[in-house]
């Protein structure tokens, strides 16, 4: 029987979007810490993290990834805990977490009006659809 | 005359117009008659009556000017339904009185006035479902009745422009969103005589606006090329997009977006996009938006390992809009990964982490590394609007999956070419819409066959889908009146004959074209 086409081919955004996930998600990255770190420093900087999220400490809200800083939530900090007992999945992000998280990478939030990037802002996307007359997916009640 | 009258003579000619629709193209359809005869007798009485209603406000008699007023409206309903209904009763959400407003419309849709029909009640969904609760299934199954009646007495063709825009419009309500994006841009290669230019002015607006939201500036241009008429509004549109993407900076000044804006309808919906225009740089002196991402962005540390260089442009291509990607950034960011995926320094790592964390002997070798690498390369030449067969200096990686992809590709077209060809020989029919999206599916199949490889991997894949495709479209134009969409199909097999120059099918498919619809 003839295979199936690739599913890699044909969903571009998706695919791009998993990618982007998959390197804004990395444990180290969530957790604050470095590939060679031991597994004792993962469950303690992991239990500290939930700690102060459920204290909603200011410098634990937010983590850096290289595309930029990210909401942490204690759910994400369960997760980055979980991935990294597995030792094949940590090896895998490990080599993903090789590069440094940028300092001064730009902010993943949206920015608001004043922050916008001039340079970009005349391009970021708008509701198009409700302005063109298609109505405003986002408004649909219940979903 | 008393309204029973007028409503008498509007279904006498409601039910001569139904009948004459889709007949062999004359100079004059019978609706655009029907239309000047409503416009010969309401028109004047209209007019009457308006001014019945402006005299009887200047002397202060209410009760005449109540009077008047009620004609006025009831005429006024009669000459202008298509400015009513998509004024009022398409945002109101009003699917049904859309619907039987618009089989008033014997001007606009005075080649498919069924179709243009179902499309308002298509987009009245659209926004009912939108303002609240989803469009509940009756209401859908209603529309879609309507769209698949079949017209009474010989037609040359029943599913036409309007209602391919009008299904997209409903798979939009529904949220396959990938299915109204294919379906609408199919709607604007139908011949001229089988789509109304309300419709594909809805379909391109439809998707300018989707592109926008999706931040794809880029492909505005494409879509406004593409489309068979020109507006005020689309005009617009292509020069905002033009400034945005900074594709011709120097013709689009600022005198010029603020004219079209004037000029166009929409004028408060169109200020957001006229304000994204202008705040895009209006001359090329400077450097353009790649120019200060790459100079921006992609730094690499000094002496760094293959590794970290691939990462750190990893990173960076992912930070960056799709649309702002070329083959140069895909192609060093292939290479990239191909010197650290070689990289005997990686194994090395590898090997010593796997056994100080306790790995499986199977994840100790870059192999899992290379296939998310390779999915996520494939996924953002996928989303860069880029074709694999233009990478081919890409390096090993990608050349490995391009081998991969087409084989995959490949296989899949003629499966799904196969499927075709026993229904369309047994004659198994299914709905008319559904037979143009089986197409659509097929040739997106092929087209992104196509794309990995070369003008020989053209032909072959032309040659697995020309047979059935033309044989779908014969029945459907022979035996099922649907020639909008048979014509379309017929147009397509032609075109691609040409590129891969199969004289045969050319000559074949030129004779189709000739019958016209």
């Amino acid at each position: 029987m003839a295979k199936q086409p690739s599913a890699s081919w044909g969903a571009g955004a998706d695919q791009r979007d998993a990618a982007r996930e998959r390197l804004v998600s990395n444990p180290f990255y969530v957790l604050g810490l470095r590939p060679d770190c031991a597994r004792a420093e993962v469950e303690r900087e992991g239990q500290k993290l939930i700690a102060m999220l459920e204290l909603e400490l200011e410098t634990a809200a937010s983590y850096r990834s290289p595309l930029g800083a990210h909401p942490r939530t204690p759910e994400l900090v369960r997760e980055a805990m979980a991935e990294l007992r597995d030792p094949n999945r940590r090896l895998l992000h490990e080599l993903w977490a090789t590069l440094d998280p940028a300092p001064h990478a730009p902010d993943s939030r949206e920015p608001s009006e004043d922050e916008a990037d001039p340079a970009h802002g005349h391009r970021a996307p708008f509701a198009a659809l409700a302005a063109l007359g298609f109505g405003d997916r986002r408004r649909r009640g219940g979903s | 005359m008393s309204p029973g009258l007028l409503a008498g003579v509007i279904a006498v000619l409601l039910a001569t117009s139904a009948g004459a629709q889709r007949k062999p193209d004359g100079p004059i359809p019978a609706a655009a008659v029907v239309a000047v005869v409503i416009w010969l007798i309401v028109g004047p009485w209209f007019v009457a009556e308006l001014a019945y209603l402006i005299a009887a406000l200047a002397a202060g008699e209410l009760a005449d000017a109540l009077v008047a007023l009620g004609y006025v409206l009831a005429t006024g309903i009669v000459l202008f339904p298509w400015p009513i209904t998509r004024a009022i009763l398409i945002p109101l959400g009003q699917v049904k009185l859309a619907w039987a407003l618009t089989r008033l419309s014997f001007w606009i849709g005075r080649r498919d006035l069924r179709g243009v029909a179902v499309l308002a009640a298509s987009w009245a969904g659209l926004r009912r479902g939108h303002a609240g609760p989803a469009l509940d299934a009756e209401l859908i199954a209603w529309i879609e009745r309507r769209r698949d009646a079949s017209p009474r007495g010989e037609v040359r063709w029943k599913l036409g422009g309007a209602a391919v825009v009008a299904t997209g419009l409903l798979a939009e309500n529904c949220g396959d969103r990938a299915s109204a994006r294919r379906l609408l841009d199919s709607a604007l290669e139908l011949a001229a005589p089988t789509r109304a230019r309300v419709t594909i002015e809805a379909a391109a607006l439809w998707l300018c606006a989707e592109a926008i939201e999706r931040g794809a500036w880029r492909e505005l241009g494409r879509i406004v090329g593409k489309t068979p008429i020109a507006t005020r509004r689309l005009r617009l549109i292509r020069s905002v997009a033009a400034r945005v993407a900074e594709a011709e900076v120097d013709r689009v000044s600022d005198a010029r977006l603020w004219w079209e804006w004037l000029i166009a309808p929409g004028r408060r919906a169109n200020l957001e996009l006229v304000r994204r225009g202008l705040a895009a740089p209006n001359s090329a002196s400077g450097p353009t938006a790649r120019e200060r991402d790459r100079v921006g962005s992609i730094a690499v540390p000094e002496g760094a390992d293959p590794l970290t260089v691939a990462l750190t442009l990893h990173a960076a291509t992912l930070a960056s809009p799709p649309d702002e990607l070329d083959r140069a950034d895909l192609t060093g960011l292939a290479l990239a990964w191909d010197r650290a995926l070689a990289d005997p320094d990686l194994a090395d790592r590898l090997r010593a982490r796997a056994q100080a964390l306790g790995a499986h002997e199977h994840s100790r070798g870059p192999e899992r590394l290379a296939a998310m690498v390779r999915d996520d390369l494939l996924g953002l030449i996928h989303a860069a609007g880029l074709e694999l067969g233009q990478l081919h200096d890409a390096g090993e990686l990608l050349a490995r999956a391009a081998r991969q992809l087409h084989t995959d590709l490949l296989d899949g077209l003629e499966t799904a070419a196969e499927a075709l060809e026993p229904r369309v020989e047994a004659k198994r029919e299914l709905p008319a819409i559904d037979e143009w999206q089986t197409f659509l599916a097929l040739r997106e199949q092929y087209l992104a066959a196509v794309g990995l490889g070369g003008l020989d991997l053209r032909r072959l894949a032309f040659q697995t889908v020309h047979g059935p495709l033309c044989s779908l479209a014969v029945w459907l134009w022979n035996e099922r009146s649907e020639r909008a969409l048979g014509n379309a199909m017929f147009e397509w097999l032609l075109r691609e004959a040409i590129i891969v120059d199969d004289a045969e099918a050319v000559r074949l498919q030129e004779r189709n074209v000739r019958c016209g619809v």
